[in-house]
């Protein structure tokens, strides 16, 4: 899928606040909210457990980034990068949240809305239990994960002014949106 | 003699098991069980009343705003506060388009997969689907090109090998009767709805500021400011124009796709106003009414009981003959599990005694399930869109009696059909239909209201907890999606002190009681046919008619760690 709207990023984060590790996405969300990083026209959305009901919150974004607890079998605290069909290829049982994401992505599909680019961000969990804490491993990561986000949102502003530098009368137009 | 389990059952919200007996082919008992705790009433106990109904309405996710409703109501009742016009029309507002909304869900998202066989539509020549849509409805999408489109959108989903949200249909069952082409027309109308549905609901976060669960309910009316001259007021004339337009759009829907759609689809299933009948007994509270909650001759939707499926009789309805029964449910009462109990009175003391998972079947002479059973004066009632209709046509509902006595003309069925699984489905899209008429009204009066100056929106009279008594109690009422729905409270020293809530789930989904008599679910599914034991899709039709919500039903609030079941797909 190759994002065709205005350009427009949106940071998304998953996850139970009441299942330890599961958290880790709604977190990191909360993180980079108050981030003075962040660029100002990221939108950053606290998706908890809701599946479809976030189909509202997803108009308009080109370009989604979706941070979860997602069992890749590595050690706890690992972060590891899905891209494309890779998110659609996760065996829907490795995430407690994947089906609704999966889902999600697909009703975007059947729905022919614009198409996004999706990145999936996840976090190895050393727990799912009840609890409101992250166990040590996973809060570490927590603040790489803030990194890895920054960093995705970066490539993804320079691919799009870029594609703005070739295509600058258009650009000046208002016929692509900014960058910003 | 064969037993069939179906655990957990899909496409509902919470979680529910079905034990089935079947010989001969045919259905012949059947146990409904809902596998988790209820607590939140345990919750409620030493918190201020006037905060209960943000605990209660996370009872559940999907109808978000009944339990809100139904414990305002409650403590207005034991404090004796009646609210304003306008906060009744902002409580009718809400509850009404969530009304709508649910059943648009479940007819479209939760339901139809289980008449409509999304593989069998891939197969359908979308010229001769564009020429059934035209000859039922003026519904503007209907061009073979757009039904192409749909088509080549689910191959590519079904090419995936992601079934996604259409992986929990048994493709291929031989009980799907429909034609290629019109379950390409479903799929179409499937996809449409999440886009409809998803729009509707910003009536919710216009007046409640938010969806799932409005934040703007108060005892003593709403927070929900007005202001004609304010365009920060969460209603001013821009967002009532946008309330209108909403309530516009759900309209055409409903009577351009809706209705339309349920007759057709019906009609390749007559079989099914035959299949389901259950107790035959119906109740509801009733509900939506701008004056007292006290005086049910206001009710647009009616207060009445219907026993034995006659029809020219509707019984009134007392709310004190509600009672509980914990015979054949995992709890026990002081006084012994043979005796029921009235809510006011209710008691909430969990007792597991079935098996110790994994488990092959429940003990189901004994206890198995953590839904209570309740009774009206001792008798078993279905609730839900079902005995709304029909209560309202026995009490003579111009409106009701056209819309019903038009679908079933159009199908060629008695009036006696409406007692059976497609009964409960007809009846909730004829209930979408007069209650969006409905929606129009209030909101033109909500705007009457504001253009006269007429803004009160709350009662403080008793907002201070020292102008209450020592001790007292009260119930609230509430016609939700799913039925009848009531919260008993009782205050003492400004505390609650005990809270019992009686939801539409727990009167369908409930287990027999200390005389045997079975719940709806229990009642309807005997005689089901089964062509495949393997894959019980005639009982799931039959359940999934009730529009199953056992969060309401049994409360979550302790999961067993193993068998915490993933539910991120709520919808």
């Amino acid at each position: 899928m190759s994002p065709m709207g205005p350009f427009r990023i949106g940071v998304l984060g998953l996850g139970n606040l009441m299942r330890t590790d599961d958290a880790v996405g709604m977190l990191t969300a909360r993180l980079l909210d108050a981030d003075a990083r962040l660029p100002d026209s990221v939108t950053v959305i606290e998706g908890g457990t809701l599946g479809l009901d976030l189909l509202g919150r997803l108009d308009g974004i080109s370009h989604l980034l979706v941070l979860d607890a997602i069992d890749f079998g590595a050690a706890p605290g690992s972060r590891m990068k899905f891209v494309g069909d890779e998110i659609s290829r996760l065996p829907t049982s490795r995430s407690v949240h994947l089906l609704g994401l999966s889902d999600l992505l697909n009703v975007l599909l059947l729905m022919d809305a614009p198409a996004m680019e999706v990145v999936l961000l996840g976090v190895q969990p050393a727990s799912t239990d009840w609890g409101t804490t992250l166990t040590p491993a996973v809060e570490a990561a927590k603040h790489d994960l803030t990194d890895d986000v920054l960093m995705q949102i970066t490539l993804w502003t320079d691919d799009c002014q870029e594609r703005d530098r070739v295509a600058q009368p258009m650009a000046r137009q208002g016929e692509i949106a900014p960058c910003a | 003699m064969s037993r069939i389990v179906i655990d957990p059952v899909t496409r509902i919200e919470g979680h529910l098991r079905i034990e089935v007996e079947v010989e001969g082919s045919k259905v012949t008992d059947a146990w409904s069980s809902g596998t988790m705790f209820r607590g939140i009433e345990k919750i409620l106990r030493g918190r201020d009343p006037r905060e209960a109904w943000i605990w209660a309405q996370r009872i559940c996710g999907v109808c978000t705003t009944v339990h809100a409703i139904a414990s305002v109501r409650a403590v207005e009742d034991a404090l004796g506060i009646e609210i304003p016009e306008n906060a009744a029309l902002v409580r009718n507002i809400i509850a009404g388009t969530q009304n709508v909304q649910d059943h648009i869900i479940h007819f479209y998202h939760l339901h139809a997969l289980d008449w409509v066989d999304v593989v069998s539509a891939l197969k359908a020549d979308p010229a001769k689907t564009s020429q059934i849509a035209q000859s039922i409805s003026d519904w503007p999408k209907s061009s073979a090109t757009y039904f192409k489109g749909v088509q080549d959108r689910v191959k590519v989903l079904v090419a995936s090998g992601q079934l996604s949200l259409f992986s929990s249909g048994d493709w291929g069952h031989p009980a799907y009767k429909l034609p290629p082409e019109v379950n390409l027309l479903a799929v179409a109308h499937y996809i449409e709805a999440l886009d409809v549905q998803r729009e509707f609901i910003r009536i919710h976060a216009v007046l409640g500021g938010k969806n799932p669960h409005p934040q703007t309910f108060l005892v003593g009316g709403m927070a929900t400011g007005m202001d004609g001259n304010e365009p920060g007021a969460a209603l001013n004339p821009a967002t009532v124009t946008l309330l209108k337009q909403l309530v516009t759009n759900a309209k055409t829907f409903i009577e351009q796709v809706y209705l339309p759609d349920v007759v057709a689809i019906a009609g390749f299933y007559k079989e099914w106003f035959g299949y389901g009948q259950g107790i035959g007994n119906y109740m509801a509270y009733g509900d939506y009414t701008l004056g007292s909650h006290k005086d049910p001759a206001g009710f647009a939707i009616p207060r009445g009981m219907i026993l034995g499926r006659d029809l020219g009789t509707v019984h009134p309805v007392d709310p004190g003959q509600v009672s509980e029964f914990v015979t054949h449910s995992w709890y026990t009462y002081a006084e012994g599990d043979q005796v029921s109990k009235r809510p006011s009175q209710g008691e909430t003391s969990p007792k597991y005694t079935g098996p110790a998972p994994p488990y092959e079947f429940l003990h189901t002479d004994d206890k198995y399930s953590w839904v209570k059973a309740p009774r009206y004066d001792g008798k078993a009632m279905e609730v839900g869109p079902l005995a709304r209709t029909l209560i309202a046509y026995a009490k003579g509902s111009e409106p009701v009696k056209k819309l019903v006595d038009g679908a079933l003309a159009k199908l060629n069925l008695p009036l006696t059909g409406l007692f059976s699984t497609m009964g409960r489905i007809a009846a909730r899209a004829l209930e979408s239909a007069i209650m969006v008429g409905h929606l129009e009204e209030w909101v033109a009066k909500l705007d009457d209201n504001m253009a006269h100056g007429n803004l009160k929106m709350h009662n403080g009279e008793m907002w201070n907890p020292d102008s209450w008594p020592k001790s007292c109690q009260g119930f609230g009422l509430h016609e939700a999606p799913r039925g009848s729905l009531g919260h008993w409270v009782e205050i003492e020293n400004k505390k609650i002190v005990n809270y019992q809530a009686v939801v539409p789930s727990t009167w369908n989904a409930g287990p027999r009681d200390a005389q045997g008599q079975r719940g709806a679910y229990e009642s309807s599914l005997q005689g089901t046919p089964i062509a495949d034991p393997n894959r019980p899709l005639e009982v799931l039709r039959t359940v999934h008619s009730f529009d199953p919500c056992m969060a309401c039903a049994v409360h979550v609030v302790e999961a067993d760690q193993a068998a915490y079941s993933r539910k991120a797909l709520v919808i």
